[in-house]
């Protein structure tokens, strides 16, 4: 061989080796790459695949027999979770219809914790708009109550706004599946993971129209692309697509795909929230789960899939007509339905239910209800597990609460403009129910937008004279009786640091010799403090703490006037056991958790323990009732009900206005005061009693009595609450008092301030 | 004649008593009643009814070992109506099938004081209250309640 034929062959030598080794390269690369998509895709196909956001919401509505639908707020309520008034029976689950003596209301489904309730019709009966009788469907069975789910008052999301109710393929309906295959992908089940045919088709088609018309997609590679790509257009997405759908077909069968498609499809809007997934479309169009659907609700579902906001019945009514007709229309020409279900269907005009976008109704409360259960479920991990939280939020009540605080501030502010400075005035509201230890409502502040902090859990202030019944409450134990005579005069208390307390009363007017009721019901710091040294400051401690007042620290003399700090959560666990006659309740945020899967995780039960003895807590209710129609709590008088128990509480130099009362089982406490902790130059009676007279009032009007009436083996006699003696007819202020025995009234006389006898003596004078 | 008839008399007089005194002091705690069986203090609220109803549902559900929806319904039966002292008792009957016995006992204690002027209301909840002090060993208090059940009785 010559020279330059070996030089030649050495070259192709070197050319083949080269390119075998690019080839090598480029392949082992293209492996590698290929290795790593189908780690991504199997490692999200196979773990939690979807964030899917816990719910919190409030609680229930019973609706049963001799309930005041008016009073109570019932259109209101309906009107909030979204239902439509409409003329005529309703047809469609989320809307109500009234007459002067029928109600019909379609409930949507709903996962209570005690079951799964479907959507259905029910018939309410009612005279007057008070209930008489409840039918379910067209008289099929009477209901002794009906529940109207709760609203949501929180979604908890993760990184993504979405929400999404998962489903099996089995639960999706067959005219879905074929209305979703006929219009995105006729021949999924025989194709791979690209549809070359379908390429070819419309590459031409876009060819021959100079504009992309049609796209040739597999459902496959559009579950890649909105689960795995974004949707930019572009080659290289579209490469990536491809190798991950078949990446996907290779390990998955058509059925995975299929339901992993439904779990994952983009349906629609609702706010800055985006709508995944069939089921929760079902339920956000249609209200009703998606087995539920018929069939023209499942071809406006496929419809909407090609683009959800363009179709969607909410914006353009015309458009989702259209698109669902010729969903119809294809199915139809597929041989999917027949003719007559055909002509039938696409007569049918297009229904939806209608959405509301569900306000902020109560964020301070669920901060707090999140803080409950964080120790099993941390904020990061309920935006991702789609649990169900049911608290026992009221939401009419919560309402009522909100818009009472910023009234009664703003009219603070309006008649003390210097009170609006810096920051201006703060509140706290909360509202439980006496008997079980619920939180019907909480108001942390003015504002959550401005300011998180919640002032019901976290302000810790001075409660000023809300602690006094602590101390009558002692005294009642030990034998007083409401005409028990004490003395109000200057007192000074000797301290165990060697100090002396010497604490006044509210403008330094002492009254002398008063019954025991006036002390409490005026708020007499003298007497007071000398009733607590005469039973023992320890006592008075231990009650406290056995009624749930904190110890430790709060064992000083003072406490009994309210130096000490306390929340308006922790004052209103106090009163609860006052207004339950003696019950201790656990408070109660959160009644129930269940998973996606609609199984009860968590449950807290109603706990009870006596710790007061019911009779002397009948008593001291009693005095704290004086103390609202004569006392410092008079202006509750000018709000039109009665039979309200409540203690206002000033503390040093009014920096804090509180007042705490109950009634008919609702007890509120309410807080005024700045944050900066500034004076605000107002008592209890001027700044918190205003407030919580019109949450009370409207939950009197609206709310049924959840007080405990039975009848009282305990004596009772009029009384004049300025002589402690029984009553005459003179005496300007009576008060029927209330004896734990027959032998505290034994040693009572007559009236000596108002009977005629004092006429006689000035007569003789 | 007489004198026979004296001394049976007589011995009739002191045997009695003994007679009685030696029949065995079965110690009932309580018997469940019917739902209808006591009349029950006056029914203000409207939904007397209502909760009447859950409490029979809610005792069906306890008699078929559901404890957890039994629970459910008494406290929904006494979230409604705190008046009415059925639920409260059958809360405290359903904690203690579940062997839960402070708050059955709690509950039946609450019971009792809502029975007011209702005797057998009295005594059921007595007696239930003190089934509750003998499983948590509180022996000489269960038997003090029990007298007083008693002592109603009579």
């Amino acid at each position: 061989m010559t020279v330059k034929k070996r030089k030649k062959t050495s070259k192709g030598l070197k050319y083949i080796i080269s390119l075998l080794l690019i080839v090598l390269f480029l392949g082992g690369a293209g492996f590698l790459y290929v290795s790593f998509l189908a780690a991504k895709v199997i490692t999200k196909c196979q773990g939690m695949k979807w964030e899917i956001p816990s719910k919190v919401y409030s609680a229930p509505v019973p609706i049963y027999p001799g309930l005041d639908l008016n009073a109570f707020g019932l259109y209101e309520y309906l009107k909030d979770l979204g239902y439509r008034r409409v003329k005529g029976i309703p047809k469609m689950p989320g809307s109500f219809f009234k007459t002067r003596s029928l109600l019909f209301i379609y409930q949507r489904s709903f996962d209570y914790p005690s079951a799964h309730i479907d959507a259905r019709l029910v018939k309410i009966y009612h005279k007057n708009n008070v209930v008489v009788k409840i039918v379910d469907g067209f008289g099929k069975s009477t209901l002794s109550r009906l529940l109207i789910e709760p609203m949501e008052i929180a979604a908890l999301f993760g990184n993504k706004r979405e929400e999404r109710y998962l489903v099996n393929l089995d639960q999706v309906p067959k005219h879905l599946v074929n209305a979703t295959l006929a219009i995105e992908d006729r021949r999924f089940y025989e194709h791979g993971a690209l549809d070359f045919r379908g390429i070819l088709r419309a590459f031409s088609k876009n060819l021959l129209a100079r504009e992309i018309k049609e796209g040739g997609s597999t459902l496959t590679q559009q579950f890649v692309k909105n689960m795995f790509l974004t949707h930019e257009r572009s080659l290289w997405r579209k490469f990536n697509e491809a190798i991950m759908a078949m990446i996907l077909e290779w390990y998955y069968t058509k059925d995975d795909i299929l339901e992993m498609y439904y779990n994952e499809v983009y349906l629609g809007q609702k706010g800055s929230v985006e709508i995944h997934g069939v089921g929760e479309a079902a339920r956000f169009y249609f209200g009703r789960s998606v087995e539920k659907l018929d069939l023209d609700q499942c071809a406006l579902l496929a419809g909407l899939i090609r683009a959800p906001n363009s179709y969607s019945p909410y914006r353009d009514y015309q458009a989702a007509l259209q698109r669902r007709n010729l969903v119809l229309k294809t199915l139809f020409e597929l041989k999917k339905i027949t003719r007559s279900q055909y002509e039938e269907t696409v007569r049918t005009p297009v229904e939806a239910i209608g959405f509301s976008y569900g306000k902020a109704q109560a964020p301070y409360f669920v901060d707090y209800a999140i803080v409950q259960i964080k120790d099993l479920y941390p904020r990061k991990v309920l935006g991702s597990i789609g649990l169900s939280i049911f608290t026992t939020l009221d939401i009419q009540i919560q309402r009522w609460a909100r818009e009472a605080l910023q009234e009664g501030l703003n009219k603070l502010e309006a008649n003390h403009p210097s009170l609006s400075k810096g920051g201006g005035l703060q509140a706290a509201v909360v509202v439980i129910e006496s008997s079980t230890g619920r939180i019907l409502a909480m108001v942390g502040g003015r504002d959550y937008a401005t300011s998180q902090f919640n002032r019901v859990t976290q302000a810790v202030r001075q409660p000023g004279s809300l602690l006094k019944p602590l101390v009558y409450t002692a005294a009642l134990i030990e034998g007083y009786s409401e005409c028990s005579m004490l003395e109000d005069k200057p007192v000074h208390v000797a301290l165990k640091d060697g100090t002396v307390w010497s604490p006044a009363n509210f403008n330094n007017k002492y009254l002398g010799e008063v019954p025991l009721i006036k002390a409490l019901a005026f708020s007499l710091n003298g007497a007071t403090v000398r009733l607590a040294r005469e039973l023992g400051f320890e006592k008075i401690y231990d009650l406290a703490f056995k009624m749930g007042h904190p110890k430790g620290r709060f064992r000083v003399p003072s406490m009994i006037l309210g130096a000490c700090e306390m929340s308006p959560l922790d004052i209103a666990n106090l009163y609860s056991v006052f207004a339950s006659h003696g019950l201790s309740c656990s408070i109660l945020s959160i009644r129930n958790v269940l998973d996606r899967e609609g199984n009860r995780l968590h449950m807290k039960r109603i706990r009870m323990k006596e710790v007061l003895d019911p009779s002397v807590s009948e008593v001291l209710e009693n005095i704290l009732r004086c103390a609202t129609m004569y006392g410092t709590g008079k202006g509750l008088s000018s709000y039109g009900f009665a039979g309200a128990a409540g203690k206002t509480g000033t503390s040093n130099n009014e920096r804090d206005a509180w007042f705490a009362g109950y009634l008919n089982g609702y007890l509120a406490v309410v807080w005024v005061g700045r944050d900066d902790n500034a004076q605000i130059g107002l008592t209890g009676a001027q700044a918190a009693l205003p407030i919580w007279g019109e949450i009370m009032k409207k939950i009197n009007l609206g709310r049924p009595s959840k007080g405990v009436s039975r009848t009282s083996n305990l004596v009772r006699r009029y009384i004049c609450i300025d002589s402690g003696g029984l009553a005459r007819r003179n005496c300007p202020r009576k008060w029927e008092g209330i004896f734990l025995s027959s032998d505290q009234i034994r040693s009572l006389k007559r009236c000596p301030l108002h009977g005629w006898p004092s006429f006689r003596r000035s007569y003789r004078r | 004649m007489r004198i026979i008839l004296n001394l049976l008399f007589v011995s009739a007089l002191f045997l009695a008593p003994l007679m009685t005194g030696c029949a065995k002091k079965e110690i009932h705690y309580y018997s469940p009643p019917s739902i209808d069986f006591a009349p029950l203090p006056k029914p203000s609220l409207p939904h007397y009814g209502t909760t009447q109803k859950m409490v029979i549902n809610g005792k069906e559900m306890l008699e078929k070992g559901e404890i957890e929806k039994a629970l459910d319904i008494f406290e929904e039966a006494y979230t409604l109506d705190p008046s009415n002292p059925w639920p409260v008792f059958y809360l405290s009957k359903t904690w203690a099938t579940k062997g839960n016995y402070e708050e059955a006992r709690e509950f039946a204690k609450r019971a009792k004081w809502l029975f007011s002027d209702n005797r057998d209301g009295e005594i059921i909840s007595l007696r239930q209250e003190a089934y509750c002090l003998k499983a948590l060993g509180y022996i000489s208090e269960s038997r003090e309640l029990l007298e007083k059940a008693r002592e109603l009785e009579r």
